[in-house]
């Protein structure tokens, strides 16, 4: 078979396999379809909270592909949505044009720590950890502590609309697969990837790559914030780095997505892991279980995941392993060595 | 140079942040230690530091969001290093061991809550709370339901009982229950457990009300977003006609919203609320069958707890402690009265209040008879009896809105 | 053949840069800020900030976060970073506490219970913490990962035992336990346990070298695989100790309850001096000066009235400046030092 359609029936097969597995389990336990395709919904949710999703785990990628774990991406998503948004209703814009400002502030809130990270040179966790302290602050006193109220506001519906929320996962795929695969950007990405010396050695600045890396991820995440603020019609300002939350928790689509993209592409990969993912969370809000038992469940699920990320090759080095031996043992008796039983 | 930079700038910072003027020595400080930070915050600040603190000579610290029991005993500490005398307590969960701490410093200790802590009613600085009434509560939210079950019809109905469950905050509780026996009169239910064990079951679900027709879906729990992930299924079946949340309901609205456009129904809100722009945009904004967003609201005067704090807090550091006690000298319970708010009608004469001095449900000239420097009969009861005068918002209305 | 000294232009900027990078300025260094600290606030508040009752206060409230960054340093000491520190406490605290009240409920002595709260904590902080070294060491699974995926794991788990109640030991239990200094013995008796292990055997220097270069230790016979788990255990250990100070000192446990606990342990040990990757620049008592600089800093701030809407920004933004200044800044972007 052609290779192109095996890899894309693969990359299809994991949401497809998915939903078979939790419809069947939502009709044996709960009498329930995983989506009720009775109305738009189920479907409507789907989209949104994987667009959602899928732009906060391309945020993720940028920067722990790397090997940096930015822990102030929760921040910049609620500095870029809330101080964005604000600004934009504020010179009474709606609707798209408070996406726009939030992609926008986004940009500029992450291009703002990949500087600090520049110039101060501390671990990204650090960096992480003081970045989101100090953006939570400016949120909380730019917006006199009422962060970003969207209930009434006349025109903020699209932003909650499934052809939008579509439109806009399909354009930021399109960004992020140009980037990361046809560009000198993403080249430098999997250099640095491999080794930041070697790759500052040869000649990539790492230190503007770096900078790049975190004003891409504070566009997308502030983009995730405004359709998940548009929907729920507020964002609350937050405490005590309490905003990296929803971020940590797109861990599991990041690390699913890059194994899928094996058959694909890291974008491709990321936007089909997302979608699998919610499927099941989705089922397991199906069958009524408890926030804390899904968490549960999650979480063993992602171990488990990770376990076999780490080992996938395990029964392969098993077997070279043996053949090698079997083979060493051949050439000794052929040389008449002895051969240790 | 760089570090050398970095570390100047850091000594510089905290030289900066030392205060310009320094404190008048007769003001009394004392602490605020706030539960949530939200819009409704810096509307409480505002009336404290302009209202309050200069009628009563005092300086207020505000804390961050309170989380748990060891932030709050923290604030506590760090205000008594500021040399405050008197903590008012918005974190319910951690009343008692907040008592201890605040006695421990001898620190008077007010709580904005609607149940005591037994195990501190005796201490001697602890002055008991000043919550939302709960049979105010239940009264409410009983009238509001009626009122929307009032067509005859069959009605199923979606609770977010927020704290509830384990009395976390007891106006939750007792709200929830109220609603519950509500409807059981209403359509004759048998519930197959006790009202107390469906209110305090940790995980959402639905209640067996012994009548397939008439449904009931409990969904506990604090977090907003998450809560919100949680009524997905069940508003979605659009089985539930009736929402009701026992605290804020913005957040769901949009989810409502959709359910309304998708299965052509009208899904009616009661939900509590406080005075603020949001609840007028609930009132006036039509739902996607032309309905007004929100049917009935509970309102929960803002300002009102706060003042009774604030003055119980200085009548104790005026010699006044004793008389606010009860009988038995032990900490007591004062009770706020919620106003219900069925229309929007009705709203918009009440969001007039609260907004400047003679606004304020109690200003500083209000404040003379909660004070024993200038009504020395000042105690629990007539505290109590104010507060039931503050039940009647027409009467407020008419004496604070020419 | 004699050697020639090959000679730097001696500058003063030279000299002052080979003072600044000096090994023991960066060991005092931690010291000396928390001091400036001490000194400015107390300028500011007029000699209050040195008051004994403050310094009391102080020390109270470091005192978890102190515990369990003792513990966190073993495993940052090796180059890794646990997210799942505050997690791991919290959820002790929650079953040691939930089994202490079963005990007073069932009629068993206050002795009893105490043991057994005491036993049950230590015994699940360091199982818990085993079990992730484990899935590291035995089934190759980076340790950050584990970490992330533990942290919301036992949060749920948590969740799930609590539902939305809080659980309160009897005011006069943790009162008489206050009363007798017992959080102060636990946190004196681990620190003195940790600095032995971590400055005075091979274990700690071990770790350390792991720290610096995993491969070099490795090659030198020093499996990352064995010491790994004995650094998780041991802060375990810590992360269980640390769970009952926060039971004296708070009396209560709710799902909520400590919840920026990894935050302020991370936050204090690289204030404390120590860097992230470990290495041999790693000291335990970088989690000891670090929490009691940021409790300083909470507390300093307070009582010079910064208005509480600033207090987090300033903190976070001071963080950043004394880190910055206290760590040498490296040419690339920041990496392991092997």
């Amino acid at each position: 078979m052609n290779r192109r359609i095996k890899n894309t029936l693969i990359t299809l097969a994991f949401p497809v396999l998915m939903f078979l597995i939790m419809e069947a389990v939502c009709l044996i336990a709960a009498g329930r379809h995983v989506i009720d395709f009775s109305t738009n919904l189920d479907l409507v949710n789907l989209v949104r909270n994987t667009g959602i999703a899928c732009a906060i785990t391309y945020a993720l990628s940028f920067n722990l592909t790397s090997g940096r774990l930015d822990l102030s991406l929760g921040a910049q998503r609620l500095a870029g949505t809330v101080i964005g948004s604000n600004i934009a209703l504020a010179l009474g814009l709606s609707g798209v044009w408070l996406l726009l400002f939030s992609l926008t502030f986004g940009l500029v809130f992450g291009l703002v720590v990949g500087l600090v990270f520049v110039w101060a040179r501390v671990p990204p966790m650090v960096l992480g950890i003081g970045m989101g302290l100090i953006l939570e602050s400016v949120v909380y006193v730019t917006s006199g502590g009422v962060g970003l109220n969207l209930f009434g506001v006349q025109g903020i519906t699209i932003l909650s609309e499934a052809y939008f929320t579509i439109l806009v996962v399909a354009i930021l795929l399109v960004v992020v697969l140009y980037l990361v695969a046809y560009t000198k950007f993403g080249y430098q990405m999997r250099a640095i990837q491999g080794s930041q010396r070697i790759a500052q050695n040869s000649g990539i600045n790492i230190f503007r790559h770096a900078v790049l890396c975190y004003t891409f991820a504070g566009g997308l995440v502030g983009v995730a914030g405004i359709l998940d603020a548009a929907y729920k019609t507020q964002m609350a300002v937050t405490s005590g780095n309490a905003s990296s939350g929803p971020v940590v928790s797109n861990t599991f689509p990041m690390f699913l997505g890059i194994f899928l993209g094996r058959w694909s592409n890291q974008a491709v990969g990321i936007l089909v892991a997302t979608l699998t993912l919610r499927i099941f969370a989705m089922g397991l809000a199906k069958l009524q279980l408890s926030e804390a038992m899904s968490n549960v469940v999650n979480m063993f699920l992602y171990l488990a995941f990770l376990v076999y990320l780490a080992n996938e090759n395990y029964f392969k080095k098993r077997k070279a392993w043996a053949d090698r031996l079997v083979e060493v043992q051949e050439k000794k008796s052929k040389l008449g060595i002895p051969v240790e039983a | 140079m760089k570090k050398i930079f970095a570390l100047l700038l850091s000594m510089a910072m905290i030289l900066a942040v030392l205060p310009l003027t320094s404190l008048a020595q007769e003001k009394y400080i004392i602490g605020v230690a706030f539960q949530n930070v939200t819009s409704d915050t810096e509307i409480q600040k505002d009336y404290y530091t302009n209202e309050l603190a200069p009628a009563l000579g005092m300086e207020f610290i505000f804390s961050e969001a309170i989380k748990d029991t060891e932030t709050l005993v923290t604030f506590i500490e760090n205000c008594y290093a500021k040399g405050a005398v008197g903590i008012i307590n918005y974190y319910t969960a951690g009343r008692g061991r907040g008592a201890e701490a605040a006695d421990q410093y001898e620190m008077f200790f007010i709580t904005q809550a609607s149940k005591l802590d037994d195990a501190t009613l005796d201490l001697e600085y602890n002055l008991g709370n000043c919550g939302a009434s709960v049979d105010g509560m239940a009264r409410a939210y009983t009238a509001a339901m009626e009122s929307v079950l009032a067509d005859g019809e069959n009605h199923s109905v979606l609770m977010c009982t927020t704290a509830a469950v384990g009395q976390v905050a007891a106006s939750h509780y007792y709200s929830t229950q109220a609603m519950l026996e509500t409807m059981q009169n209403k359509y004759n239910l048998t519930y197959s457990k006790s009202i107390d064990e469906i209110i305090n079951t940790d995980s959402p679900g639905e209640v067996d009300t012994g009548n397939p027709n008439i449904k009931i879906f409990l969904v506990p729990g604090t977090d907003n977003d998450k809560t919100l992930a949680t009524i997905s299924t069940p508003l979605q079946s659009g089985d539930y006609d009736i929402f009701v949340a026992v605290s804020g309901y913005a957040n769901y609205t949009s989810a409502i919203a959709e359910v309304e456009r998708a299965k052509n129904m009208d899904i009616k809100v009661v939900a509590t609320a406080s005075i603020e722009k949001q609840t007028l945009t609930g009132f006036t904004t039509l739902d996607p069958l032309g309905n007004p967003i929100l049917n009935a609201v509970i309102l929960n005067p803002l300002n009102v707890a706060n003042a009774f704090c604030a003055a119980a807090i200085y009548n104790a550091l005026n010699g006044g402690a004793e008389a606010l006690k009860d009988a038995d000298g032990n900490a007591a319970q004062l009770f706020v009265n919620p106003w219900p708010c069925p229309d929007a009608e009705t709203y918009a004469n009440i969001a007039k209040l609260d907004t400047e001095h003679d606004t304020y449900v109690i200003n500083a000239d209000d404040l003379q008879r909660l004070m024993v420097t200038s009504n020395p009969d000042a105690n629990h009861d007539s505290y109590a009896e104010y507060l039931m005068e503050l039940a009647d918002i027409d009467a407020i209305i008419a004496r604070k809105i020419k | 053949m004699t050697d020639v000294a090959i000679r730097e232009p001696s500058s003063l900027r030279n000299k002052l840069l080979s003072v600044w990078e000096n090994r023991w300025t960066t060991r005092l260094m931690p010291f000396v800020i928390l001091l400036l600290i001490a000194f400015a606030f107390s300028l500011a508040t007029g000699g209050r900030f040195l008051a004994s009752r403050n310094l009391t206060i102080i020390l109270n409230q470091a005192l978890v976060v102190a515990t369990v960054a003792t513990g966190g340093t073993f495993i940052f000491a090796t180059g890794n970073v646990n997210l799942a520190m505050g997690a791991t406490t919290v959820l002790c605290e929650t079953v040691s506490a939930m089994a202490f009240l079963a005990i007073l409920d069932a009629g068993g002595s206050v002795e009893l219970g105490l043991v057994v709260m005491f036993v049950i904590s230590v015994i699940l902080a360091v199982f818990i913490m085993g079990f992730s070294a484990i899935l590291s060491t035995k089934l190759n699974v980076r340790v950050l990962y584990v970490t992330i995926v533990m942290m919301t794991l036992l949060a749920a788990i948590q969740q799930a035992l609590l539902g939305g109640s809080t659980l309160t030991i009897p005011s006069k239990i943790t009162r008489m336990l206050a009363n007798n200094n017992v959080h102060y013995i636990i946190f004196g008796v681990f620190f003195a346990f940790a600095v032995v292990i971590f400055h005075f055997t091979k274990i700690g220097r071990t770790l350390r070298f792991i720290g610096t270069n995993e491969i070099c230790a490795h090659q030198t016979g020093k499996f990352k695989k064995d010491y790994l788990l004995l650094a998780f255990v041991i802060g375990g250990l810590g992360m269980g100790l640390g769970a009952m100070v926060a039971i004296i000192r708070s009396g209560s446990v709710s799902i909520t309850t400590l919840s920026s606990l990894n935050m302020d342990t991370m936050l204090a040990i690289v204030l404390g001096g120590m860097s992230v990757f470990g290495g041999s620049k790693s000291f335990v008592y970088a989690g000891v000066i670090g929490a009691v600089t940021v409790t300083a800093l909470q507390n300093g701030m307070v009582m010079v009235g910064v208005d509480s809407n600033l207090i987090q920004g300033v903190r976070g933004l001071l963080f950043l400046l004394l880190v910055a200044a206290a760590q040498k800044r490296p040419h690339g972007l920041p990496a392991p030092e092997g």
